[in-house]
């Protein structure tokens, strides 16, 4: 049994070898000859792969130099189609990895939305009282006076309320946040009475310049 | 000249309060601002007397929230005990 696959190993490195493999197919062909007749099923099959080799070999002497090319070519064909079925595999394999990859955010994103941080938030946001009051003056060091006075003044009441001055050219804005409206009406009532003070103070120093300039000219 | 006041609560809705302060004739402009500070001074006083009225009724018509206050209440009495 070991012969006849050996034959074939030999007729298929005839076929690489060109005229040296035909030479040796022709040989085994006539040892071959004696053997039983299990032997002559064999033959009959080698004779098959025979018809196959005297074929090929005449197209070389006929001067066909694309014969090699093709067989080559055909190979090449061959071996790509493994590699041509890996690469279709890799892009499934990948499309698989990256709507996995898709799901898990969106997974992860879920518990996010509904989390109690934005509900604690939402919470705290409608629980604090806000309330502003803005204040135009004729000038810009008038509004800094004021908001300097009163923010001295009333500093002892912001552990209570939070208050906040800002000074814009001539306007000042004063905010106050809280959650208690009783606290709003106490500390906006006290800065309101603060701040008529420091207005009806303000016109002193513009009397005793317009006083100084009437000296200066009397003498 | 415009003396301002706005309010923002739990709706998030603001409301305002405006003074006009426009000095008239030879008037000095501080005279109406601190007459306007005057005007102010009684809107925030009626404003907020309403606001605190509203807050009272709210707490004292709301019966859940009396009785968790009172669960709290029991709550603190057994832990002290």
């Amino acid at each position: 049994m070991q012969d006849p696959s050996g034959d074939k190993v030999c007729r298929a490195g005839g076929e690489e070898d060109g005229e040296d493999g035909q030479h040796t197919s022709r040989v085994h062909d006539t040892e071959a000859d004696p053997h039983h007749t299990e032997a002559s099923s064999h033959r009959t099959e080698g004779s098959s792969h025979l018809t196959e080799t005297s074929s090929r070999p005449s197209e070389a002497e006929n001067g066909h130099d694309n014969s090699p090319h093709v067989n080559r070519a055909q190979d090449v064909g061959t071996q790509a189609s493994p590699q041509g079925s890996l690469n279709s595999r890799v892009p499934v394999e990948a499309r698989v990895v990256v709507e996995e990859a898709a799901i898990a955010p969106q997974g992860e994103q879920a518990p996010i939305i509904p989390g109690p941080s934005g509900d604690a938030a939402t919470t705290a946001g409608s629980r604090l009282l806000e309330f502003s009051v803005t204040v135009p003056f004729r000038t810009a060091v008038e509004a800094n006076i004021a908001c300097r006075t009163l923010a001295s003044n009333i500093q002892q009441q912001q552990v209570m309320v939070q208050q906040e001055f800002t000074v814009n050219d001539t306007i000042l804005t004063v905010r106050w946040t809280t959650e208690d409206p009783v606290l709003f009406r106490t500390s906006i009532n006290a800065f309101l009475d603060q701040l008529s003070l420091v207005v009806r103070n303000i016109p002193r120093p513009v009397f005793m310049a317009v006083f100084k300039q009437g000296r200066g000219r009397n003498n | 000249m415009e003396l301002s006041g706005e309010y923002v609560g739990c709706d998030g809705e603001p409301q305002r309060l405006r003074v006009s302060c426009e000095a008239s004739g030879d008037a000095d402009p501080l005279q109406s601002l601190s007459a306007g500070v005057v005007r102010m001074k009684e809107l925030v006083a009626e404003f907020f007397g309403t606001l605190v009225e509203q807050d009272a009724q709210g707490l004292a018509e709301d019966p859940d929230d009396a009785l968790d206050e009172c669960e709290l209440d029991s709550t603190m009495q057994i832990r002290t005990l």
